[in-house]
């Protein structure tokens, strides 16, 4: 078993790329993704990352490089944070129509404004339906392996998408915890070569990225989002073959206390180990109170949700960003639909919280639990729209 | 409803025939909508345009496949273009042809209407702009719209000098029209103009005569990826209005023509000399810019 260490997340996370084999680095430093870029280019400097790191003026040239780098057959990697993500946006639906296997680490970061530097979802809700694989992790080691999963995952020649890895800004990427990191020995193996199908070369001329008239476009959209439908057992195998490596599984969705939990809370990213020691506290007082962390969002797993989540009356869904005016937070929207047409579906009430970097603390969770409880012995069908949870309304 | 399509090239009004013909049939109290075939835009190449008269309002926004007339504003087109593509059963012709319009007649067409439009553009706007002239004979093979709303829509489209002669433009061609319908021709004794395209030369089957993209979604590369020699494909030759002509006793070979041409189209013969392949040859004239003993000058595209 490796040695655990403490060190920052986003050290962590720059240890791993540069353990991916990665040869190309090109990003922008913004908060709070800042750490994983300066430990990169440290290690580029050093000589200690066996590829280039390419400086760039902004993240719409990241993202730019990113995509001719990785064109050309270079393992790729980059990260980024809210306004560097809407800066880089136009280029993110473009990096998977080409089906490059991008990785990126997002460190999520509100979107201004007000002009905020801290975390929630409202970055990554801009970019959902840009056809890139989309995970949510929710600590140290997670982050860490998912750079090698990601590339698994996004690398398979059946898949050959970007995959965003959704980590929490600050909460996340801002903490020292400790972290097992692999030794060179442990991770042989994993990550095979990167072989791509087609690279930019002199010699074997190709045009990437052509334009699509009517007679072509909705062909080209239906073979990007049938791959990514199909990139579902992918991930399970990058997971699987993970788990028996290092004893660490994933799934796409994890249950606690779920099978016979009235209410069951849903999260996604860090929000969830606050979440499940709420849960537990709830369980010792005796109250049916599950957790149900959603770590994959695209594509999004219908199936293992409905299963682990029919049993219960009531869903309280958390969502670190607002649609305004829309049906419910971007999660509960979904968890919505997925939950449309089935036997007796719980109620599902949509709490907005931890936004701009908004402190969520155990006692919200009990407060919402009891909330909802309260609200559903009136109406046991229909949750509210969503709830802008903590917003203060009196002095 | 009377649908009616319009092929010509880019910069010959076609979509302002639509726009014209819309226009008069509002002015008369019906319903119409006209509108182009949406996309990039170029000079000379190939465009339609669509126009729906109606009693009632009409709420179709779909381009027009199976028109019951079709108007063609450039003779050039008829090999350029499938222009009778999903013409109604007793659909009708309205032709800018100076050629006998019998021969244009085909089964299952009801009637055709005839008319050198390229001539009276020339003679009356000194250009070959022919969509009001078409919209002349249009009127005068089928009373779609009167002939005095037409005119208004053309006075107030264009001002002054403008609309005067495009007035009498569409006026000529009213009068000048030649009105062909089913049992005037015996088309059994004539080499049909509109038939099923030939098959390829010998030597040039690997071109493609397929027209548009027919992919399946399964059939598309990861990330639609183009395999080299992609350009072979694209015959950009039915952009051409123009033409390069050589004049062998001007050239002195010194490719000059060949190393300019965007497209590739001009080939050196065995004699040294150089010829255009019309599959590619966008008729842009550089070529003819280019040649430095003024071997090379554009001709109008001519009626194949």
């Amino acid at each position: 078993m490796a040695k655990r260490i403490g060190m920052e997340v986003s050290i962590a996370a720059a240890e791993a790329v540069k353990q991916a084999d990665v040869d190309v680095v090109a990003a922008y430093p913004i908060t709070p993704q800042t750490h994983i870029v300066e430990k990169l280019s440290e290690f580029a400097a050093d000589g200690q990352l066996d590829g280039e790191y390419v400086t760039v003026e902004s993240e719409h040239s990241a993202m730019s490089v990113c995509i001719g780098s990785q064109a050309s057959g270079a393992r790729t990697f980059t990260s980024t944070s809210s306004q560097g993500l809407a800066l880089m946006s136009e280029l993110v639906p473009i990096v998977s129509a080409l089906r490059l296997p991008l990785v990126m680490l997002l460190v999520n970061r509100s979107l201004s404004g007000p002009l905020s530097i801290w975390n929630d979802h409202s970055d990554v809700m801009s970019i959902r339906d840009s056809g890139c694989i989309q995970l949510f992790v929710k600590n140290g080691q997670e982050v860490y392996d998912h750079v090698f999963i990601g590339y698994r995952i996004a690398e398979k020649e059946n898949v050959l998408l970007p995959v965003i890895i959704n980590m929490d800004g600050f909460i996340l990427s801002h903490t020292f915890e400790p972290v097992e990191i692999m030794t060179p020995d442990e991770l042989k193996g994993y990550l095979p070569p990167y072989q791509p199908k087609y690279t930019l070369h002199p010699d074997h001329p190709l045009t990437m990225g052509a334009y699509a008239t009517p007679a072509l476009y909705t062909e080209a959209k239906k073979a990007h989002d049938e791959v990514l439908k199909a990139s579902y057992p992918s991930i399970l195998e990058a997971w699987n073959s993970w788990g028996k490596r290092t004893g660490r599984h994933y799934r796409p969705v994890e249950e606690l206390f779920c099978q016979d939990a009235d209410t069951i809370i849903v999260s996604m990213g860090s929000l969830s180990e606050t979440a499940a020691e709420a849960v537990k506290l709830m369980r010792d007082q005796g109250e049916k109170v599950g957790l149900l962390e959603l770590r994959l969002w695209r594509p999004f797993p219908f199936e293992e949700f409905s299963r682990a989540a029919a049993g219960a009356q009531r869903l309280i869904v958390m969502d670190r960003a607002v649609s305004s005016g829309g049906p419910g937070g971007p999660v509960a929207s979904e968890i919505r639909s997925a939950l449309y047409g089935i036997n007796n579906p719980p109620r599902v009430d949509s709490y907005i919280i931890g936004l701009g970097g908004r402190n969520v603390t155990i006692q919200d969770f009990v407060e919402m639990v009891e909330k909802t409880e309260a609200e559903s012995a009136l109406s046991p069908v229909t949750g509210s729209t969503y709830e802008i949870f903590g917003a203060r309304e009196h002095h | 409803m009377l649908e009616i399509r319009f092929h010509g090239r880019g910069g010959q009004g076609a979509v302002t025939s639509a726009e014209l013909l819309a226009q008069a049939a509002i002015e008369e109290g019906k319903y119409a909508r006209a509108f182009p075939s949406f996309g990039p835009e170029r000079r000379g190449a190939p465009v339609s345009a669509f126009c729906r008269i109606d009693d009632k309002p009409v709420t179709l926004r779909t381009s027009i496949d199976s028109p019951d007339v079709v108007v063609v504003l450039d003779p050039s087109l008829f090999s350029a273009v499938d222009v009778t593509r999903g013409l109604r059963k007793d659909g009708s012709l309205v032709i800018n042809t100076k050629k006998e319009p019998g021969r244009f007649m085909f089964h299952g067409l009801k009637q055709l209407a005839a008319v050198n439009a390229t001539q009276i553009a020339q003679e009356i706007l000194n250009r070959p702009i022919t969509n009001t002239v078409l919209l002349g004979a249009l009127v005068r093979l089928l009373p779609v719209v009167k002939v005095e709303s037409l005119i208004s829509a053309v006075q107030n489209r264009f001002s002054g000098k403008i609309a005067d002669l495009n007035v009498q433009a569409l006026e000529r061609a009213y009068e000048e029209a030649q009105i062909i319908s089913a049992g005037d021709v015996d088309i059994e004794k004539q080499v049909p103009c509109f038939q099923e395209k030939e098959p390829p030369e010998k030597g040039k089957e690997d071109k493609p005569c397929k027209e548009d993209l027919d992919y399946l979604w399964t059939e598309l590369t990861p990330g639609c990826v183009v395999q080299p020699g992609s350009t072979r494909d694209n015959l950009t030759g039915d952009w051409r209005s123009t033409l390069p002509v050589m004049q062998k006793e001007r050239c002195i070979q010194c490719g000059l023509c060949w190393a300019f041409c965007p497209d590739a189209a001009q080939v050196q013969e065995p004699d040294g000399f150089f010829s255009v392949d019309l599959d590619y040859c966008k008729g842009c004239g550089i070529c003819a810019k280019e040649c430095p003993t003024g071997a090379i000058h554009m001709e109008k595209e001519l009626e194949l």
